[in-house]
């Protein structure tokens, strides 16, 4: 099982001094996820999900406790080698999609790529074999203001994926969208975790919880559910069966 | 895709901004390039009118403390013993390095004759050289010499005249000479006992030359029983080809004997009006272009601000602050790149139009690849070096801050 494991968040805590005044996001949370699988986090707003999600995402160090990502401890490095980790290791997609105003969808995809040393033929040939694999090919020139909601949130993925990361991390992917479009891209997020993508996904909708394997939740910093893969099985958690892990 | 790319394409979104910032150092970069090509065209014009003036340097032996005045430049009268310039010397002077910024060479024997009971000055030369140095001679001409002449008071005049052709038995006397000799063109004259015709007569300049016999230098020498002797050596010189400093230092040191002296002293007031002028043209220029880098500098700033967002997602997809610091200031180098050409431009355009208003006259004010290439050289240095502050801010943004994990 050991081998298997991919991130390890042990006791970790995080706190914020707004004003002088502590406030504690995480209180001493301990996770563990598979490779290939992929997790919901849900929890009511300020319960931490976010805060977790950065700091997995090597981008928020926690005030205690280790998180190891494929046998690293992510906070042991530099804040330049976890720039380096988070181009070979990770995939983002945040809220409201976030793309570079000013480059159009092939460019926006090709951002992680740009400082590999990959030929600029083969950056591009990436960038458009992903797109196509989200469905927004044609779409490729266009600035993300001149496409819609959705086409903007593959765009998304598609950047987050193009240089084939272990590991996507997803924080309120279909916030923004409307109900079908949110399940298309759902769709499309089983289809990366199908080819062994390894999801961990922040969302407040209980249906997009459904498509992942097993869902975290997170109460005021804490973890009420969901801590490790071995403890729960599947059908527990509820997932793809559409059942839904917290009814 | 490249990170080049990137600086680009935002430049290209915000091409208000960039232009904004791009105004200040085009004006910065103007202002010098128009102060420069101002103060180097004005400098050219003086050079141009000193040449036209005639001899620049004068060169006399270095002895004695007996003078008498020639041409407003004090010639000693040689002492026994002393060392006398020599026809030698010439070969000396043309084969110094700054030999090739040499017009004209002019070398002259001056002495005191008899012509009767009358004592004249004769002047032996080469005619040609010696009109070359001094572009005012030229031969009276047929309403001068029935009007009287040319009054001394008025300044002289600008034009060369042509050398005349003389044989070593003609003479071409100064308008006072020839009145006091009461002679005219195609008359004889005795001098020191030999007769020489009379060729003409110059148009009276006002200066030393009025009062001269002219005959030729070989002549003069042996009627003055000074063969090969030199009394004086006067030079026209282009300075915009060799540093009049350094001509003047290879002189003393070709003939020790010698003392070298310079007649632009007389104008070197008017040059160090230029240059305290030039001096307050750039300091002033250096302000604006200072202006202007702070333009840039401020520019980029809030360009960094407003893209907190942006470069978290670089952040946050793995661009290391290099990375960072590379997008902000090739960003800084473009801009600054573009207005050090277009500065350079400007500041052409209105050193042509500011020219004849501020020197007075048209000014030689060309187009200098050499000066283009160093504008946009330094500006982009500058703009490179100025925007490593507003790098920095941007290589610190927090990537967790700016995308509102927090």
């Amino acid at each position: 099982m050991e081998d298997n494991l991919l991130i390890a968040i042990q006791e970790v805590v995080k706190t914020y001094h707004p004003a002088n005044r502590p406030v504690q996001a995480l209180r001493g949370i301990t996770v563990n996820v598979n490779r290939g699988e992929a997790v919901a986090i849900m929890g009511a707003s300020g319960s931490g999900k976010s805060t977790l999600l950065s700091i997995i995402g090597g981008l928020n160090p926690p005030t205690s406790g280790k998180i190891r990502i494929d046998e690293i401890d992510l906070y042991a490095l530099s804040r330049e080698q976890r720039a380096d980790f988070r181009r070979e290791y990770l995939g983002f997609v945040f809220q409201q999609f976030q793309l570079i105003p000013y480059l159009n969808a092939l460019e926006n995809v090709m951002l992680p790529l740009t400082t590999t040393r990959y030929p600029n033929r083969k950056k591009r040939a990436m960038a458009e074999s992903v797109l196509e694999r989200v469905g927004v090919a044609d779409k490729r020139d266009r600035l993300p203001s001149e496409l819609s909601g959705g086409e903007q949130e593959r765009v998304a993925i598609a950047r987050a994926v193009v240089n084939e990361p272990p590991l996507l991390l997803a924080d309120e992917p279909t916030g923004s969208l409307d109900t079908r479009t949110a399940a298309e891209i759902m769709d499309l997020f089983g289809e990366l975790n199908g080819g062994g993508l390894t999801i961990l996904m922040v969302t407040h909708n209980r249906e997009n919880s459904a498509y992942m394997d097993r869902t975290i939740h997170l109460q005021d910093g804490r973890l009420l559910s969901g801590a490790a893969p071995e403890e729960r099985p599947l059908q527990e958690t509820g997932s793809r069966d559409g059942t839904g892990g917290e009814r | 895709m490249n990170l080049f790319q990137i600086a680009i394409n935002n430049l290209r979104r915000r091409k208000g901004k960039a232009l904004l910032a791009m105004t200040g150092l085009i004006l910065g970069a103007a202002a010098v390039v128009s102060v420069y090509s101002l103060v180097e065209g004005m400098r050219y014009e003086m050079n141009r009118q000193l040449a036209e003036l005639g001899a620049n340097i004068v060169i006399t032996p270095d002895t004695g403390a007996l003078t008498f005045s020639y041409g407003g430049i004090t010639v000693p009268e040689l002492h026994f013993g002393a060392v006398e310039l020599s026809e030698a010397d010439l070969d000396l002077i043309n084969t110094l390095p700054a030999g090739p910024a040499i017009l004209a060479l002019s070398p002259k024997i001056v002495g005191t004759a008899l012509s009767g009971e009358k004592s004249v000055v004769v002047a032996g030369s080469d005619l040609h050289a010696e009109f070359a140095v001094k572009p005012w001679l030229h031969l009276r001409d047929e309403a001068e010499q029935e009007g009287g002449g040319h009054d001394a008071a008025e300044p002289r005049p600008l034009r060369s005249g042509p050398a005349p052709q003389i044989s070593q038995n003609d003479l071409l006397l100064g308008a006072a000479a020839a009145e006091a000799l009461a002679v005219k063109p195609g008359d004889s004259l005795e001098v020191s006992g030999r007769m020489f015709n009379i060729a003409g007569v110059l148009a009276a300049g006002g200066s030393v030359e009025d009062s001269q016999v002219y005959m030729d230098l070989k002549t003069a020498q042996e009627l003055l029983a000074r063969p090969g002797a030199l009394t004086v050596i006067e030079l026209a010189a282009d300075f915009s080809l060799v540093p009049e400093q350094e001509l003047l230092a290879q002189l003393a040191e070709a003939l020790p004997h010698a003392r070298v002296t310079s007649v632009r002293q007389a104008v070197m007031g008017r040059g160090e009006t230029l240059s305290a002028l030039a001096r307050f043209g750039f300091g002033a220029a250096m302000l604006i272009l200072i202006s202007g880098l702070t333009l840039v500098t401020l520019t980029m700033f809030a360009s960094v601000r407003e893209r907190t967002r942006d470069i978290g997602i670089f952040r946050a997809i793995g661009f290391r602050s290099c990375h960072i610091y590379q997008i902000v200031c090739t960003e800084g180098v473009l801009i600054s790149l573009a207005a050090g050409i277009l500065g350079y431009h400007a500041g052409l355009v209105a050193a042509q139009l500011a020219g004849p208003p501020v020197a007075g006259t048209a000014l030689p004010i060309t187009w200098q690849p050499d000066l283009l290439a160093l504008s946009a050289l330094l500006t982009a240095t500058a703009g490179g070096v100025v925007s490593l502050m507003p790098a920095r801010l941007a290589a610190g943004v927090d990537p967790a801050e700016a995308l509102r994990f927090y």
